[in-house]
């Protein structure tokens, strides 16, 4: 490995009262914090343009997925609870120290915290069937026992034969050993219906569990479903892996595009018109002095030289896997901003003229912005693979079908869908609904859609599945990572991403430039071989 | 357990020590390992390797708190196995963490003669006057980073921060580093 300078030397050896208080140090997020940490990982692309006034140019959608192969025989694996057998080290025993599977140690396992919520069999109505639903609990409010005991009443009214029951997989502090630790958990939970996890990017373990066949494929229960029909066909392809639907596409997976922010009072109409989505002509503004709101902290902008952005890598339609480090159009835009870093904000400075951002801008900081107040330009966007924050089905359930019934009822009758958005306890107090968004992605439901509700500022509302199908027909391309058997393998370029800040704010752009791209020479040519 | 009573029983020569060791500082263990190594296995000898470093070490030292003093050996075992293994799979942000340091170290000038370089205790006292200098969460920040070698992205999520700005912080943390190096007349 490259050898440590003095400076990394010098740190290694600082007290011990500075890694304690950096291990101590737990942020609480709240609600809203935990969506912008959590964004970096949910690839979030959230709807924005509500005054487009110009269509980009864009190229036609082809249709995703060529028919492949069967799922290839799992060699993958999710990982399994270990520990260490404290006799054989100690004894000193040479070669591979054995490691024994954990024996259901409630402790070490935490399946404390596995508490039915709403156990059906303690009220009146016990249903036939205990449908229980597994969540990572973190950050997550606690679906009420009276909820879920007025959703059993419900559905034995309505004739259901089975009941639902909340498993809360508890979770701390939403790092990637609390997402590595649910994913442990959630195989052992005996749950039928599964929150597939808020994990990291670039772990893929949900991809490993469906080729371990720990998810159940949809295809066969969507054939007869109405809820299939409700969504476009570029989102199931979204929740699929190796041409098999393992999820319900959630409103997570909703995907707009970048779009482009022009503050009413920084900039005339006649300059908002004569925008016409070349990103370059933009570096005009900042020669004027004005200030950029980035909200990019990859290289997304590429959607906007027609490149769908997966992964750390850039793909073309016709297969190509391209550097964005390499990339001419890339480069140059990094180029412009690294030039006037000094008038590119981020999200804690409000006095800001102009924005580049998946989402409506403003509402993470609450400075009170209002569509109202921007001219927008909107390029088309592509729809990518999403494996997190999904709702699916485990194959070892044994109640697979009444599993799919229940998620199909909750996609389908708003009554059952706004009683576990929000609750029995909000819906009989009446006034202004709210649900967190943590609670819509536990949920798996496209809210708006389902409650007619309009979920929050950042997401798109669709009033019927009309307008819905007809917005992603229009807008929405499928990218060329959904064709692909193994998307995963582009991660091999993700690390890629930490060199786009630091571009933007290196004194010496091309020297940085050029150890990027050698450093990103290797992890290319491991996509380019893996996706073929 | 408390730390205490863990380190009780290491100097009991107690086998229930690595136990509740384990079981108390075990995901901590292997996050240091895994973060440093990128793999399981390797992490996972890694942290055994970390137990026995432990046994040997206490007593006589009697750490407290266990949580620093465990890092630092899961740390120095995890790097001393890179070298060994002449690892190519490494670990993104230990090399990223390493380069940013470097390019930090490249602005200073190599000392003239031997007496006047710095000693590494000079530097690392000097950069912990640097670090009570800062408000906590930079602190809190830079240490993760250049100590703990996290990723921008897990840095993000654990302090709920953006990434970008958690890049931005990082590079006004090494400017003012710089800076404070410069005026304490740093030479290499």
């Amino acid at each position: 490995m490259k050898e440590p300078g003095k400076l990394w030397n010098g740190m290694d050896k600082i007290s011990d009262r500075y890694l304690d208080e950096a291990l101590e140090y737990k942020k609480r997020p709240s609600s809203w914090k935990t969506l912008a940490a959590l964004a970096a990982c949910m690839c979030l692309v959230l709807g924005g343009g509500f005054f487009a006034w110009k269509m980009a140019l864009g190229k036609d959608g082809k249709a995703g997925g060529e028919q492949q192969g069967q799922q290839d025989a799992d060699s993958l694996q999710a990982e399994e609870v270990w520990y260490v057998d404290a006799h054989t080290l100690l004894a000193g025993k040479e070669g591979d120290i054995p490691m024994e599977k954990s024996n259901n140690d409630k402790e070490s396992m935490g399946n404390g915290a596995l508490d039915a919520e709403g156990d059906a069999k303690e009220t009146e109505n016990k249903p036939y069937v205990t449908i229980k639903w597994a969540y990572q609990s973190f950050g997550v409010e606690e679906i009420s026992r009276a909820t879920v005991r007025e959703i059993n009443k419900k559905l034995k009214e309505d004739g259901y034969s089975f009941g639902i029951q909340f498993l809360a997989i508890e979770t701390t502090d939403g790092t990637d050993s609390d997402d590595r630790s649910y994913q442990e958990k959630l195989f052992q939970s005996g749950a039928d219906i599964a929150f597939t996890g808020f994990y990291s990017r670039g772990e893929h373990y949900v991809e490993g569990a469906i080729r371990a066949g720990k998810y159940e494929p949809l295809d066969a229960y969507l054939k007869n479903s109405v809820y299939y029909d409700q969504i476009p066909e570029v989102l199931w392809s979204c929740a699929s892996y190796q041409n098999k639907i393992y999820f319900f596409p959630n409103e997570v997976a909703q995907d707009a595009g970048l779009t482009l922010y022009l503050r009413k009072s920084s900039f005339t109409k006649e300059e908002a018109d004569a925008f016409y989505g070349d990103l370059f002509s933009l570096e005009q503004y900042f020669a004027e002095g004005k200030k950029l709101l980035s909200s990019c902290s990859d290289y997304q902008f590429a959607e906007t030289f027609g490149y769908s952005y997966y992964m750390g890598v850039l793909l073309t339609e016709d297969g190509e896997v391209v550097n964005p480090l390499e990339e001419e159009n890339c480069v140059r835009w990094m180029r412009i901003l690294n030039e006037y870093q000094e008038q590119v904000v981020q999200s804690n400075v409000s006095d800001w003229d102009f924005a580049l951002s998946r989402s409506f801008p403003g509402t993470n900081i609450g400075d009170g912005n209002h569509p109202e107040d921007f001219y927008t330009y909107t390029w088309k966007g592509y729809a990518v693979p999403r494996f997190n924050c999904q709702t699916g089905i485990l194959a070892a359930s044994p109640n697979k079908q009444e599993a799919f019934q229940f998620l199909e009822l909750l996609h389908t009758d708003a009554s059952y869908a706004k009683l576990l958005l929000y609750g029995k306890e909000a819906l009989e107090q009446g006034g202004d609904l709210r649900c967190s968004y943590l609670r819509q992605l536990i949920s798996g439901l496209d809210t708006g859609l389902v409650t007619k509700r309009k979920p929050g500022d950042m997401l798109r509302c669709f009033a019927t599945t009309e307008e819905k199908k007809k917005y992603y027909a229009e807008w929405i391309l499928p990218s060329p990572a959904l064709s692909l058997k193994y998307p995963e393998v582009c991660d091999a370029m993700l690390f890629a991403e930490e060199y786009y800040a630091r571009l933007l704010y290196t004194i010496d752009f091309d020297a940085l430039l050029k150890k990027a791209s050698e450093k990103t020479r290797e992890p290319m040519q491991k996509v380019k071989k893996g996706i073929r | 357990m408390e730390d205490r009573e863990i380190v009780d029983l290491f100097f009991q020569r107690s086998e229930d020590a690595i136990a509740q060791l384990t079981r108390k500082y075990g995901g901590l263990m292997q996050r240091v390992a895994y973060g440093l190594l990128q793999d399981a296995e390797d992490a996972k000898e890694c942290v055994n390797d970390a137990c026995l470093g432990a046994w040997n070490a206490i007593p006589p030292a009697r750490p407290d708190p266990l949580s620093s003093f465990v890092c630092r050996i899961t740390k120095n075992i995890a790097i001393n196995r890179l070298r060994a293994k002449k690892a190519k799979k490494r670990s993104a942000s230990l090399e990223q963490s390493l380069e940013e340091l470097e390019e930090l170290e490249g602005s200073f000038p190599s000392a003239k003669t031997v007496e006047d370089a710095w000693t590494e205790k000079e530097l690392t006292e000097t950069i912990e006057r640097f670090l009570d200098g800062l408000d906590q969460k930079n602190r809190v920040l830079f240490v993760k980073r250049y100590w703990f070698a996290e990723s921008v992205e897990m840095i993000a999520k654990e302090l709920s921060m953006r990434e970008n700005s958690v890049a931005v912080r990082l590079l006004r943390l090494r400017e003012k580093l710089k800076k404070y190096l410069e005026k304490e007349g740093f030479q290499l």
